[in-house]
């Protein structure tokens, strides 16, 4: 008896990588004997530890049994890294497979182990100080001296586009794919890892060091030390950033309180004024400003955590089918030619290349990067699709991302 | 934690909010109050301190923005003509320069070049000048980048914006190089420079790399830049030697990060 094992999106061969959100596996035997065989999965680490789904809807288990019958040879599941685990290096998790016959028949076994990584994003607040310089190289890396794709994400949040991207429910969507465009980028440097938040409603003096996003005060101005890569920043022709805190930051509202905004997306997309303005306006310097804010290597960690409040927001609702208007409120298609994308079915700007009608004149960066293994949302992708990130309602809109405090 | 439990205790925290009393869902408050009690110069000044950053906090959210823009500019702007050096001042002449306001710009170029009687300090200007792209200011910031007379922060923010302008590499240049200048200036100088003059900054760091008795601070920078630059296998092989060899832990530590990085 032999096991063939195949994971849907991941050429084989290939590194598996996926966070909480589960994936299918294939389990196929060949030379199999006669009657049923039962197939047993488990997690057997090192580091990583998984959760297995009978179907993407079950419940999750640390162990599954299963069987296939004797008029068949195959047999699906899935898995996902289970809540509160995650890899420190590659491949550091185990689905082991193993594979016997159903007695009374003669015993005959095989067993297949397949590595895989669990990533997620993180607390920046929290990471190890390997995590961090991880991070923070592949960061540095995209920027590029101000010559990588970094400056294009820059061009994208302007106070031109400003209107496009803010002052409504696609605020939110928005945001949502242009930290994903970033993370993608981060991952084709270094595929271990994830964009970290900024947990703007907790104190946070491990981000906010010379070792990583700059230590900041009121008098002085931030500084880095020479071991962290962020000191080669540049964007719009300028090197490195400034940041102060700001005398009088206004409070930030809890995130309990932004969670109970209310049951639809319309109601919770005040958090556009509070927490996230609020959070913009804690420091002085660009990031300060809306049209400037993307200098400031600290935009993509702010506007993680506010996705991350959506995602939190979403699973306290279950609000993830985008064609229902509690989940995202403007349906269908925009009219005419190159509206303000808001509605659910309008492709966004820049990624759609659209400059004319209400859109900026310019169309910086391209089209939306691929992943690896995930052919979703596509080149150019639309205001719903980024709305059922984990493929809750359908498991072709997975946009392969989690974030350590927001199961499956 | 479990998932499930976890799920069933995020219901319940946020049940409990929304059961408070206290609690009244999207209740922003308007630009028209805050706008009030920015020019209302009978009020606390540091209820206008937080008005204006209240302000800028709606900016962005507020569809209507482009409306009560103009008036939020003019408020910022009488304030820097009329009340003189106030906690104010500064505030509202950073929003000004975000928002690429030539007036203010033009009045922050005026107290970098006369800063006596100026609403903020010369530091201040030049450091809200860094939002100015047409580099009107460069000529001050290049007497003021070598200048050991003027202070430290006044320095670095020079040195900083000076990475924009090419015909300033020679100073630069000269800073790094100079062992008896504060090794902070010298380590802003060279991040400057790296953007300024890359073929100078090239040169330049190879010597810093190789040799021992320099700053190590300076060194470890340089390396640390090398993880985002990529490094020659002529360099390569120097990293190995001062990986091994430093006297420094800080360079072998930036070194030994090189190689970890390089293979990730």
């Amino acid at each position: 008896m032999v096991i063939n094992v195949a994971i849907t999106g991941y050429p084989a061969g290939g590194p598996v990588i996926f966070g909480y959100t589960p994936v299918e596996v294939v389990v196929t035997i060949s030379n199999r004997p006669i009657g049923p065989i039962r197939v047993t999965i488990t997690s057997t680490g090192p580091k990583a530890q998984l959760s297995f789904y009978a179907r993407a809807a079950s419940p999750p288990v640390n162990s599954l049994t299963l069987t296939i019958p004797a008029t068949s040879n195959t047999v699906t599941f899935f898995v996902g890294g289970r809540f509160g685990s995650r890899s420190s290096n590659l491949n550091d998790g185990t689905i082991r497979i193993a594979a016997d016959s159903v007695p009374p028949s003669p015993v005959n076994a095989a067993q297949q182990a397949i590595p895989v990584t669990v990533r997620v994003r993180l607390n920046a607040n929290q990471m190890t100080t390997v995590e961090r310089d991880r991070f923070l190289t592949a960061y540095a890396r995209v920027n590029n001296a101000g010559l990588g794709i970094y400056q294009a994400l820059r061009d994208m949040h302007t106070g031109v586009s400003s209107n496009t991207i803010h002052f409504g429910p696609q605020f939110l969507p928005w945001h949502r794919a242009f930290i994903l465009q970033l993370e993608r980028e981060l991952q084709a440097q270094d595929p271990l890892v994830c964009l970290p938040y900024w947990n703007f409603n907790q104190s946070a003096p491990k981000l906010f060091t010379v070792d990583f996003m700059g230590a900041t005060t009121v008098q002085s101005p931030m500084q880095l030390a020479p071991t962290n890569p962020l000191i080669t920043w540049v964007t719009d022709n300028a090197p490195l950033w400034a940041r102060r805190r700001q005398s009088f930051p206004p409070p930030i509202q809890s995130e309990a309180a932004t969670l109970a905004l209310g049951s639809t997306l319309n109601a919770f997309s005040a958090m556009e004024g509070d927490p996230h303005g609020s959070a913009h306006v804690q420091f002085q310097g660009p990031i300060s400003n809306i049209g400037m804010a993307v200098r400031d290597p600290l935009f993509f960690l702010l506007h993680c955590n506010v996705d991350r409040l959506w995602a939190l927001w979403q699973l306290n609702n279950k609000r993830y089918n985008p064609a229902q208007a509690s989940s995202y409120p403007n349906q269908g298609l925009s009219p005419g030619v190159g509206p303000t994308p808001t509605r659910t079915l309008d492709t966004m700007w820049p990624w759609d290349g659209v400059i004319v009608g209400n859109r900026p004149p310019t169309a910086p960066g391209g089209q939306f990067p691929a992943s690896p293994h995930l052919a979703f949302p596509g080149l150019k992708p639309t205001i719903g699709s980024m709305v059922d990130y984990q493929g809750k309602v359908n498991r072709a809109n997975v946009l392969g991302f989690d974030y350590d405090n927001v199961p499956y | 934690m479990k998932a499930s439990t976890y799920k069933q205790k995020l219901a319940e925290r946020v049940s409990a909010e929304s059961a408070q009393e206290r609690f009244t869902p999207s209740k922003p408050v308007s630009e028209h109050s805050l706008l009030k009690t920015l020019n209302n110069t009978k009020a606390e000044m540091k209820e206008r301190q937080a008005a204006l950053i209240g302000l800028k906090a709606l900016t962005f959210a507020s569809p209507s923005y482009a409306d009560w823009r103009t008036d939020f500019l003019n408020a910022l702007r009488e304030i820097v003509s009329n009340e003189g050096k106030t906690p104010l001042a500064f505030p509202a002449l950073e929003t000004l320069a975000q928002e690429k306001d030539e007036w203010a710009l033009a009045k922050l170029e005026a107290i970098l070049r006369e800063p006596r009687g100026g609403v903020v300090s010369a530091l201040d200007a030049l450091r809200l000048l860094a939002y100015d792209d047409h580099g009107s200011h460069f000529d001050v910031l290049r007497e003021i980048a070598p200048n050991r007379q003027k202070g430290q922060k006044i320095r670095l923010s020079a040195i900083r914006q000076l990475g924009a302008d090419p015909s300033a590499a020679p100073i630069l240049a000269t800073i790094v190089q100079d062992q008896a200048e504060d090794p902070l200036i010298r380590r802003q100088a060279l991040a400057a420079l790296r953007h300024a003059d890359r073929t100078r900054y090239d040169s330049l760091a190879n010597t810093l790399l190789n040799d021992d008795s320099e700053n190590e601070q300076v060194r470890a920078q340089y390396i640390t830049a090398l993880k985002v630059d990529g490094a020659s296998p002529a360099v390569e092989n120097t990293l190995r030697k001062v990986q091994t060899e430093s006297s420094s832990e800080i360079v072998r530590a930036a070194s030994e990060s090189y190689f970890k990085q390089s293979s990730s």
